[in-house]
This record gives structure tokens, sequence and C-alpha cells, in this order.
């Protein structure tokens, strides 16, 4: 498949159009250069992963991704069309984001958090019928959190209020799920459910997946593609076995790194020399 | 010393002006207060008999030149000193809620210990003033002291203290009405005691100033850090808090609230070069110093020419608002730790809230067929016929408003997700006063339907005010309230400066604000309640909206809800309801910051069950307050806006301190 047509082959014979197409992308807070004139192009059904050293513009691409906030310069395409065109809740059905801080939630049960997942759906005053409430509980058997539907969001633990936040953006019903740094106050156990959950809804339901990721080895652990960001601009692009190299780690971190093969599985494993 | 990379604000609204022309400013604005000065002293002292000319020089006008510059140098370190260890520069003691508590200490103090005022008034000023201080810093405290929910805080409990030394001064009559004269902040003088008094304050505040300046630093950082340089961070803030406290009320004892010197002063300072904390509490005394020397000069020299009173510490208010406005957008935002908030739900929502409509249909029959002095219900035809049509105006008036502001405080409590925020501090009942004031001025014995429109209109512009400012400033929808606070403070002092001029004006401004229900006609009632009628059930429709705009701006946005076009109409429709409801009730109830924390704890978790449920408990709270304040005093009747504060403003106190927990 060529990157450079707009119609993608996905090897069923289906055309579809890339994920998401930016050209000439740039971004300015203040004077200073967030993004810096970025050329990308996301496939569907794929899981893409954004590393990069702190301040390297991952959140502000992601948060480009999701509409929360407009480039300065260039074009975004999503699905084929431009980004601006989708009307609000159209585009909510879309896309699923998850930012980095999720808000506290006033006392809500974690029933309740997931079922606004479906506004984009229903709307301000439709009803919330059958089709609603069948995806609601799928979301919440899917993430298994059906045990706490009726616990208040705001007591349970950090892993267990993620993952009921991922099932918010399931209920959505969106194709698309965009995720900045979803495991950053997880533990390694609850990090690994979370991603693991991530990529399944990728390889059993078709889902295309951007993610934020701070911890290289799970990202790659989780990723069939690596997007490395430095300074605004990408600098290293590929599948993960091509982008875990000694060489290529220290130009996107800037410190020496090795990587060592995972005994059994074969996969890279990175570490600061 | 190079200032610490966390002073974010403070870096943001320093200019890179030297200091020594700033410094030259201020003299040269010292010399032309001074000039002013000598002007209105001159014109004052005309035709009156040497010998006493001389003795108002030497007692009256010096003294009071005196009084400015130390009672300006007394608050306006004040001022620092309170925005560097509160790390909040909109932090004063005004905005606070310190003057509005000295004052109410002062007024109980006149009314029923007289002898107290006589010999301790500074200590009296200082209990209410630390006291009000007190609250507002430990209602903030559930959310990290973020400076903007601070300033909030000090709203309503100023409001809170407003409104209960407004229910002194009805009762006191015009005994007390000297009383809101004065807090307005005359800095007229009878002598040198006061300003012996405040010097040796001064003196001793600045010292303790000076020994903590280093300590103070590490507090303008964060806790966590000064903590770990070692500072004992709670005593430290004690400290400072204290002698600030203590310098602000006692000018308030003195001279009545001076709005915002502190806030002006320790800013401009900070604007004019001095970056240090040391430097900026040697710099912000003389700021104020001058600023408040100056202002008063100006107002002596209007009061010598066109013969009317203005009180300066309204006139400092005035100038400050604007002030506020433009920091308020600046201020920091503390990231706030979610609340573990474990609200009850209730079981059975729908028959709670059947089982209150029928709760509130019984006590409107029973208000309506009570005897006035509460002994028993009219039973005879002819008894009921002749009391009705005197009753059911304003209890359906009533009802109706305080629904009506019930639902406005849902909407904005919910969407700003934020416990305190009400149509109280929104400022759109601020802008109806300033309305009537406006129009009370030009025509003192003006008719009920000239008041609608004046309020009507002053609603209205207070609204677009507050929209404008929101969009101008770029505000998020959670942070629109800010517009509404600077209002709000704006609006008071201009009703302060109305009131103060005494006159007819004066007590038909306090009779509004008192929320009689008295002259309710029936054509009002029925306005009221076809507009409660109307707009209520699309509060309800927006139901849904509230849900997903408590979660933010960012994930209302990926929800493809827009948080500015909805957060805009919800504020709208509040500002409306609230607009409507203050006609009728006046702006001080508190019913629409009471009415859905009471529905919230009784267990309406969702925003529907919530609306309908605090509509229905505004109502009740209204006609069981109009009831009581109807029958307790018979054959007197209360003032039910009033007295819905003086039961609610407690309750909510006691709430939010339960909450703050």
């Amino acid at each position: 498949m060529t990157s450079g047509s707009m119609r993608a082959d996905d090897g069923s014979g289906v055309h579809r159009a890339p994920l998401f197409r930016l050209e000439g992308v740039g971004f300015t807070i203040s004077g200073r250069t967030i993004l810096d004139d970025l050329d990308l192009t996301l496939e569907p059904g794929r899981v893409h992963g954004l590393i990069g050293p702190n301040g390297s513009g991952k959140s502000t691409l992601v948060k480009l991704l999701a509409r929360q906030a407009s480039p300065h310069r260039g074009t975004i395409g999503f699905s084929g069309r431009p980004i601006e065109t989708f009307g609000d809740r159209e585009f909510a059905r879309r896309l699923a984001y998850l930012p980095q801080t999720p808000p506290p939630t006033d006392g809500m049960t974690a029933r309740e958090l997931v079922a606004l997942g479906r506004y984009p759906h229903h709307g301000a005053l439709g009803r919330l019928g059958a089709a609603d409430t069948a995806a609601i509980d799928e979301a919440m058997a899917r993430t298994g959190t059906r045990e706490f539907a009726a616990r208040a969001v705001d007591t349970l633990s950090g892993g267990e209020r993620q993952r009921v936040w991922l099932a918010m953006m399931i209920a959505q019903g969106a194709s698309c799920l965009v995720l900045d740094e979803p495991t950053s106050a997880l533990d390694v156990a609850h990090q690994a459910e979370m991603l693991e959950l991530v990529r399944r809804l990728c390889d059993d339901h078709d889902h295309s997946v951007v993610i934020v990721l701070h911890d290289i080895n799970m990202a790659a652990r989780t990723c069939d593609r690596l997007i490395a960001l430095k300074g605004g601009n990408i600098v290293a692009d590929g599948p993960p076995s091509e982008i875990v190299e000694p060489e290529m780690l220290e130009r996107i971190y800037g410190v020496r790194m090795g990587v060592f093969r995972q005994p059994g599985t074969g996969a890279p494993i990175g570490y600061v020399a | 010393m190079t200032r610490s990379p966390n002073d974010g604000t403070a870096g943001r609204l320093t200019v890179r002006a030297p200091g020594a022309v700033a410094a030259g400013l201020w003299l040269l604005l010292f010399l032309a207060g001074l000039a002013v000065f000598a002007f209105a002293a001159r014109q004052s002292l005309v035709g009156l008999a040497p010998s006493f000319a001389g003795d108002y020089l030497a007692y009256g006008l010096s003294p009071r030149a005196a009084f400015a510059l130390l009672g300006g140098a007394a608050l306006g370190l004040a001022g620092a000193l309170l925005q560097r260890t509160l790390r909040n520069p909109a932090a004063d003691a005004s905005t606070l809620g310190v003057g509005a508590g000295a004052q109410l200490a002062l007024g109980a103090a006149t009314l029923f210990a007289p002898s107290l005022i006589a010999e301790a008034r500074s200590l009296v000023a200082f209990g209410g003033g630390g006291g009000a201080l007190a609250l507002v810093l430990y209602l903030a405290r559930s959310r990290n002291y973020d400076p903007v929910t601070m300033i909030l805080c000090g709203l309503v409990v100023s409001l809170v203290c407003g409104a209960l030394s407004a229910t002194l001064i009805l009762a006191g009559g015009d005994y007390m009405l000297s009383l809101y004269l004065w807090g307005g902040g005359t800095l007229a003088q009878t002598g040198w005691r006061n300003d012996a008094v405040l010097a040796s304050l001064l003196i001793s505040a600045g010292l303790a100033a000076f020994l903590l300046r280093r300590p103070l630093a590490l507090l303008g950082l964060s806790d966590e850090t000064a903590k770990s340089l070692g500072v004992s961070t709670a005593a430290i803030r004690l400290a400072v808090v204290l002698v600030a406290t203590v310098l602000a009320t006692t000018v308030t004892a003195f001279a009545g609230i001076i709005g915002f010197v502190g806030l002006m002063a320790a800013n401009l300072a900070r604007l004019s070069g001095a970056r240090t904390p040391g430097a900026q509490l040697l710099a912000a005394p003389l700021v104020g110093a001058v600023l408040l020397f100056a202002t008063d000069a100006a107002v002596l020299a209007i009061e010598a020419v066109f013969g009317t009173g203005v009180a300066t510490g309204a006139v400092t208010a005035l100038i400050g608002g604007p002030l506020l406005l433009w920091l308020l957008p600046r201020l920091p935002q503390r990231a706030t730790a979610p609340m573990a908030t474990a609200f009850r739900r209730l079981a059975a929502p729908r028959a709670v809230l059947l089982c209150l409509a029928a709760l509130t249909v019984v006590a409107a029959l029973v208000s309506l067929l009570l005897k006035p002095d509460a002994t028993g219900f009219f039973r005879e035809q002819a008894d009921i016929a002749a009391l009705l049509p005197l009753r059911w105006p304003r209890l359906l008036a009533g009802a109706s408003a305080s629904a009506m502001l019930a639902v406005a405080g849902v909407v904005l409590q919910r969407f700003t997700a934020n416990p305190i925020a009400s149509p109280e501090v929104l400022g759109i009942s601020s802008g109806a006063g300033l309305g009537l004031a406006a129009l009370l001025l030009v025509a003192p014995f003006a008719g009920t339907g000239a008041m609608l429109v004046a309020t009507g209109a002053g609603s209205l512009a207070a609204l677009a005010a507050i929209l404008i400012f929101a969009r101008a400033a770029r505000l998020g929808p959670e942070r629109l309230l800010l517009g509404g606070i600077a209002v709000a403070s704006l609006a008071g002092a201009g009703v302060t400066l109305v009131m103060a001029r005494g006159g007819p004006e004066a007590s038909r401004l306090l009779d509004w604000m008192s929320g009689s229900t008295l002259r309710v006609t029936s054509g009002l009632a029925l306005a009221e309640a076809v507009l409660a009628v109307l707009l209520l059930p699309l509060a309800c429709l927006a139901h849904r909206w509230l849900a997903v705009l408590g979660l933010g701006a960012v994930t209302s946005r990926s929800l493809g809800l827009s948080p500015s076009r909805a957060g805009g109409l919800l504020v709208t429709l509040a500002a409306i309801l609230t607009a409507a409801a203050t006609l009728a009730v006046g702006p001080l109830s508190f019913v629409g910051l009471m009415a859905p924390h009471l529905a919230r704890s009784m267990g309406f978790a969702r925003p529907r069950e919530q609306l309908v449920g605090a509509a229905l408990l505004g109502a009740l709270i209204m006609i069981a307050t109009d009831t009581a304040a109807r029958s307790l005093a018979f054959p007197y009747q209360l003032p039910t806006g009033l007295f819905a504060a003086l039961v609610g403003g407690p309750y909510l106190v006691a709430m939010l301190l339960r909450r703050a927990r």
C-alpha cells in the first residue's frame, strides 16, 4: 500500500481512506513552535503509538487529532474528509478521546458515566433506547467494570477508574480511540491490563487506536507502529522492531541506550546504558 | 534575588518598568493629591469663623489627611501580606470577606452591646473580620486554596454578612442607617486619636513583616517546597494572616469598608517593579498610602465644590473593581484534587419528588388559611374570601421566584462543577440593585412599574457585561463566573454610593434589598408564575447537557457537546431566571445557593432529579419562610428575602463546612 495515495488497500480488496492524513500541520503557543510542519498518515485498524521525550509535542498532536484544538497551519483529514467538516456529535460518534487526567466526576456512578458515552447518539433530548442500553452493557462487560457499576467513580482505584473511562469510550461506539498517556498513573500490572484491553479492541473489533505512551517497552509490546516526536518533528516512524534499536533510541531520547532480546519471544527491550 | 520560577502570575503581571520612573510617577501623584487637598481645605474653610476654622484644620482636616495616608499604608501592607501568603494576587480584605465580617460584628455590637463598641471598637471589628476570613479559608481548603474558589467564597461570605447587616439596620431603624453610611467608608476624623492607634499598629506590623520576609519568600513557592526547606508553613501563615487581619479590621473599625485599596496597592506595587517580597512589602504600603490620600483629596474637593457627600471607600471600590475584572482571568488555576463525594442516593427519587410536591401544596394551603397570629385556621368562607386576595399574590410570586432561583442555582453549580456557584454570586441580582439605585437617584419616588423596568434593565445590563467580559477574556464557561464576581463587586460599590447619600432613596433601596414581598401585586405574581412555567421545563430539557458539562470542557467536547455554545445558553437561561426572580424576592434570599444543596444532600444525584427537587424545595422554603416572616412578629412583618437569608446563610455555612471536612 502506498501512503501517498488518498485510498489505501487493506488487503481485503476493500478500499479504506486513511484514518488520519496530516499535511504541513503546525502549532505555536506564544511564539514557541510546538509542532513544526508535520506530514503524517495513519492507517485504520491499527494501534499507533506516539513516543518521545517530554515537551516533544505528543500531547499537542493527539489534541489536534481529537479536535480539542485546531492547527495553526496545515490541514488534517479524518476518514477521507477535512476534520473540521464533521459536526460535533458526528465526530464524537467516530472518535473517542481520553485526556491525560480525566476530570473528577462529582459523585456519578460508573454506569452513569459510561451511559454518558451515548450522548453523541441520542443528543440532549433523545431517549436512552434499547440499542444504547445494549452498547453500555457490552462496553462494561468488555472492560470488566460491571461489578462496580453502581459505585461512585471517585471512590474507585486508579486502575478501575481508568477502565470505566475506557468503557465510556467504547460505549461511544467510535471506531477510533485516541488516548493520551492512559497508563501514567497505574502500576505495572494495571498498565499491562489496560494496554491488553486496548490491543484486543483493535484485534477483535477492528478499532483504530492512537495512544501516547511514555514507556518505550510497553509501547513496543502494544503497538503496530511507533511514531517518535522530538521538538515538534517526527524523528522516527516504523514498526517497533525498527524503532527499538540503540542508535534510534539515542536519537529520540538523547541518552545512550542498549537493546536486548526478551528470552522466549525475542521482542526487543530497550534500557538506558 | 531572582524570581521564583513558580511565581508565574507575578511574572506575567510584571512590566519591566524601571523602578525609578514608577517611583517618580507615584511621587507626582502624591504631590497632585497634596495640591487637591490644599485646594479642598481652602474651599471648605472659607466662611468659617477664624477660631473654628483653625480648630477644623487642626482636628478635622489634618488628622483626616494623616488617616488617609496611614489607612492606605495599612491596607496596602495587609493586601501584600495576604497575597503573598495565600499565593493569590486577588486577595484583599474586601475580596476575602474581612471588611463585611468586621462591619457585621460592629453592627451587631452597636445594637446589642453598645458598651463594647465604646471600649473595644477595634477588637470587635477584628473578631468579625477574623471570623469571616477564617470561614473563607476553611471553605477554600477543600479545593486546595484555589485562588478563584477563594474569591468566590469571600464573595459568598461577604453577601451573607451584608444580608445580616441589612437586617440589623432594618431592625434598628434610622439610628442604624447611619451605620450603613459609615459602612461606605468615610474618612472623617475628630482628632488625632485614631491616627495614633493606627500609626503604632502600622509600625509594629511593619516590623513583623520585616522579620517574616524570608519565610514569606519561600511561602510564595509551594507549601511542600517551603516545608522541605524547613519553614513551618502553618505557623508562619497564621502569623501573617493575623497581622494582615488586624491591620485591615482596625481601618474598618475607624472608617468602614474601604474597598480594594489593598488589592490595588499590592498589584500596582508589583507592576511598578517591586519583584522581591521585601520590596513588595515596602512598596505596597507606600502605594496604598498615596492611592487613598489622592482619592480622599478628590472626594474632599468634590464635597467642597458640590456640597454632596461621597463615601471614599465606595469610590476606591469603583476604581478597584475594574482592576479585579482585569486580574481575574489571569489568576492561576490550582489543580483541585477530585473530591471523594459520598452523597446519599435515593433508591426511588420519583416517589420522593411526588411526596415533596404534595408537601408543597399542603404548605401552600396552610399558609393561605393560617390565622395571622398563627393560632389556628380560618374556617369561615367570608374570612377566607377577605384574606385570600391579600395572600395568594405574594405566596405565588415567592414560590415561583424561589423555584426559578433554585433551578438557576442547580444549572450554575452543575456546569461549573463548583458547589458555591449560585445566582447570588453571578452579579445579576447586584445588577438589578444598581439599576434600581440609578432610578431612585433620578426619581426617589418612582412607582412600582418603573422599579420593575429598572431592575429588569439592570439585570440584563449585568448579564450583557458578564457575557461580553467572558468573551473578550476568552474564558472557558467554567470561568464565566469570574465575570459575575467582578460585576457583583462593582455593582455593590455603586449601590453603596447611592445608599451612602441617605435620603428617601436609601431606605427604599434597603427595602428592596431586604426582599419584601409585601407590595407584590397580583399582576406581578401571575407574571412570575407564567415565567416559571415557561422557563423551568427548558432547564429540565437541558439535563443531559448538565451531566456532560459537569465533566469539564475536554470531555464535553470529546462527547460532541460544544462547551462554549451549550454553556453560554445555560448561563443565559440562569441569568434570565435570576433576573425574573429578583423582581419578586430581592437579591439576597440565597435560595439559589441553598435549594440545590438541599436537593443534593437529600439524595437527588442525577441532574434531572436535582433540578425538579431543588425547584420544589425552593418553593417550599419560600412558602415556609414567608409564612413565618408574616406570623412570627405579628402584627409586624419581617422582610421575606432577608428572613430567608437569615435562615439560609448559617445553614449554608454549616453545610459547606460539613462538606469540606
